[in-house]
């Protein structure tokens, strides 16, 4: 059943069930249809299961390069920070998963987290294995106020809200273990069954959340960035790619900042379209529009400030306004023009063309039919 | 007629809920300081702070490296002084082209941050106190100025307690980070650390393609810090083993 027609369903359904027509308000009907809409489907399956690759792609660029400093950033060489630290008020339990007076937890942790990070990539156990990441890697964050940045934030904040997303509906571990069991229930799914109006509504909580974090973030960005001279005169990401800090390589910033109208619509293009964010959300044209910005914004701040988790938890929560309905339409496009770009791919590297008359397997037939209903 | 409440729509409203909550809580804490965020931030802090004014309003336009300098004693009993140790080189020695890079090239960049954050929230009179040496005669040697004078001597220059203590509780920090670094860096007993924001920037976005440089910022010098820091040998192993890791010494 298609959403559409499921809202149709479900609206008509709730109309006729305890009230007519007639005596239903406006404001009843929308409470009808967020009802619906919050407790009835898993939404934005796809992009939750990008989000959980590309988080987990950044938090091991986070993790893995530090790994030979980590004693020195988080650990025992790392205790003339405690006077700042020992008042942030992280509860002691979070202060002692990552002890800086015991090197051998200190470092299991550390693997603790790298491993979790991987199951987290693959989507192994991902009900299980995200709250505890998300307490391993507050532990780590605990241990200094300095080496953190807007990305690790984001993780640390979205991260409560994705313990209760399904992140594993696609393109992972879980979700091959449960096509390979088939109808057969998993020993979860069988002793703790959660229904479906349940599971969707924290699902859809989280995406609702998640959704609000990257507006806000945007917006309140935004407002800031307005505020500043250099902002409004365009002139801001030159000053930025002038930082020492922020040139991974400083050829490519100079050759960047050289050229002006690149650096006044870059500058401005990033303040206009954080602050219109919510509206141009509204339009699909404008939603895509903005979206493909906004992800060009964020890889030339990974490519050119080397600041690629921000980078990647800012695209994994854009890719949260994609719906599941657009990725299968982009799928099928793939899918559709998937012959073609072979056949050009092969000749291009003088592979004999793959025949025309080659017919579609029955599983193929199947698979098509499937994917329009399987998200939704 | 009211609708009966069946489960999807307390679910429906107990998600509305958390949203409008969380969304109450968020923007009272990216707001500025009033009763009411002081009262939510005791409640939602650390987890939920956050703040997204980075680069903004203001963009940042300086170059703050943490450098320091370092005294000892040599064979003869007599002070020796090192050159400036240049922290934050070092730590982005390995930074530089290269896209998944150890969070290490941020951290004595952001201790310093913080630290001149601090120290211009102290009032002029306190500031060049600030930057005078902590350490006093004391029959024929010398000591670190008391905690408590120190205190009351900024306070009676400035009457803003907070603000003092936040700063001295950092510059202690500092004092302990440069002092095992220097330990580390030049293998001797270190007696006194002293460190300064070494300062550059661009010239302004008109003078951009200008050849002749536009600024020249004076350092931010601190004064000398008696090393009142028990040392491990095995932190300054590692210390030492992050300098050889970086390029090794200037």
């Amino acid at each position: 059943m298609t959403v559409k027609k499921y809202l149709a369903t479900s609206i008509n359904s709730a109309a006729q069930g305890s009230s007519t027509s007639s005596d239903s308000s406006w404001a009843s009907r929308q409470i009808d249809r967020f009802v619906a809409w919050a407790t009835g489907a898993y939404r934005a399956t796809r992009s939750f299961s990008l989000l959980r690759i590309i988080y987990a792609v950044g938090m091991l660029l986070f993790l893995i390069p530090s790994y030979g400093d980590r004693a020195y950033l988080w650990g025992f060489a790392s205790t003339w920070l405690e006077p700042e630290i020992k008042r942030r008020g992280y509860p002691f339990f979070i202060e002692k998963m990552f002890p800086k007076d015991n090197t051998f937890v200190f470092d299991l942790s550390y693997w603790s987290l790298i491993v979790l990070v991987l199951l987290f990539l693959v989507g192994y156990k991902t009900r299980f294995v995200t709250p505890v990441m998300l307490l391993f890697w507050i532990g780590l964050q605990s241990n200094s106020m300095l080496v953190t940045n807007g990305g690790d934030t984001i993780f640390r904040i979205t991260l409560s809200f994705l313990i209760f997303a399904n992140l594993s509906k696609h393109w992972s571990v879980d979700a091959w273990l449960q096509k390979r069991r088939g109808h057969r229930k998993s020993y979860t799914q069988k002793h703790f069954p959660v229904p479906l109006w349940l599971g969707a509504g924290l699902h859809n909580t989280a995406l609702m959340l998640c959704c609000y974090q990257i507006m806000l973030v945007y917006v309140n960005s935004g407002i800031f960035k307005l505020m500043g001279k250099e902002w409004l005169e365009g002139s801001a990401l030159y000053y930025s790619l002038n930082l020492d800090a922020f040139q991974v390589v400083p050829l490519l910033s100079e050759l960047a900042w050289q050229i002006t109208p690149a650096v006044l619509v870059a500058t401005w293009v990033s303040i206009y379209f954080q602050l219109l964010f919510p509206v141009l959300l509204l339009w699909k044209y404008t939603r895509y529009l903005s979206l493909v910005l906004l992800l060009g914004m964020h890889v030339g701040i990974g490519f050119f400030m080397g600041l690629w988790s921000f980078s990647l938890a800012m695209i994994a929560l854009d890719m949260l306004f994609v719906r599941d309905s657009s990725w299968e339409k982009a799928g099928n496009w793939v899918r559709r023009t998937n012959p073609k770009a072979k056949q050009i791919l092969r000749s291009e590297i003088g592979l004999p063309p793959v025949p025309r008359s080659i017919p579609p397997r029955p599983e193929q037939f199947a698979n098509a039919g499937s994917s329009s209903t399987a998200s939704e | 007629m009211k609708r009966p409440l069946n489960k999807p729509r307390i679910m429906g409203m107990l998600s509305a809920l958390a949203v409008v909550t969380y969304v109450f809580v968020s923007l009272v804490l990216v707001s500025p300081n009033t009763p009411v965020r002081a009262a939510v931030f005791s409640v939602a802090s650390p987890y939920y702070t956050q703040k997204w004014n980075v680069f903004a309003p203001s963009i940042m336009k300086v170059n703050t490296d943490f450098s320091f300098q370092a005294q000892w004693r040599d064979a003869n009993g007599s002070l020796v002084k090192s050159e400036w140790v240049n922290i934050t080189d070092i730590e982005q020695g390995n930074s530089l082209g290269n896209w998944a890079t150890s969070r290490i090239h941020k951290q004595s960049l952001n201790a310093m941050g913080a630290y001149q954050g601090r120290y211009n929230k102290l009032t002029a009179a306190q500031k060049k106190i600030a930057r005078d040496t902590f350490i006093e005669r004391s029959g024929n040697g010398f000591q670190p100025i008391g905690n408590s004078e120190l205190i009351q001597k900024l306070v009676d220059a400035g009457n803003n307690r907070s603000s003092v203590i936040s700063f001295l509780r950092y510059d202690y920090m500092m004092m302990r980070y440069a002092t095992i670094f220097a330990t580390a860096y030049f293998g001797e007993d270190i007696e006194r650390v002293r460190w300064k924001a070494e300062r550059t920037r661009a010239n302004d976005f008109e003078h951009r393609f200008d050849a002749e440089q536009q600024f020249k910022l004076s350092d931010l010098v601190f004064g000398w810090r008696q090393s009142n820091v028990t040392i491990d040998g095995a932190v300054v192993n590692e210390y030492a083993g992050v300098i050889e890791r970086n390029g090794g010494k200037q």
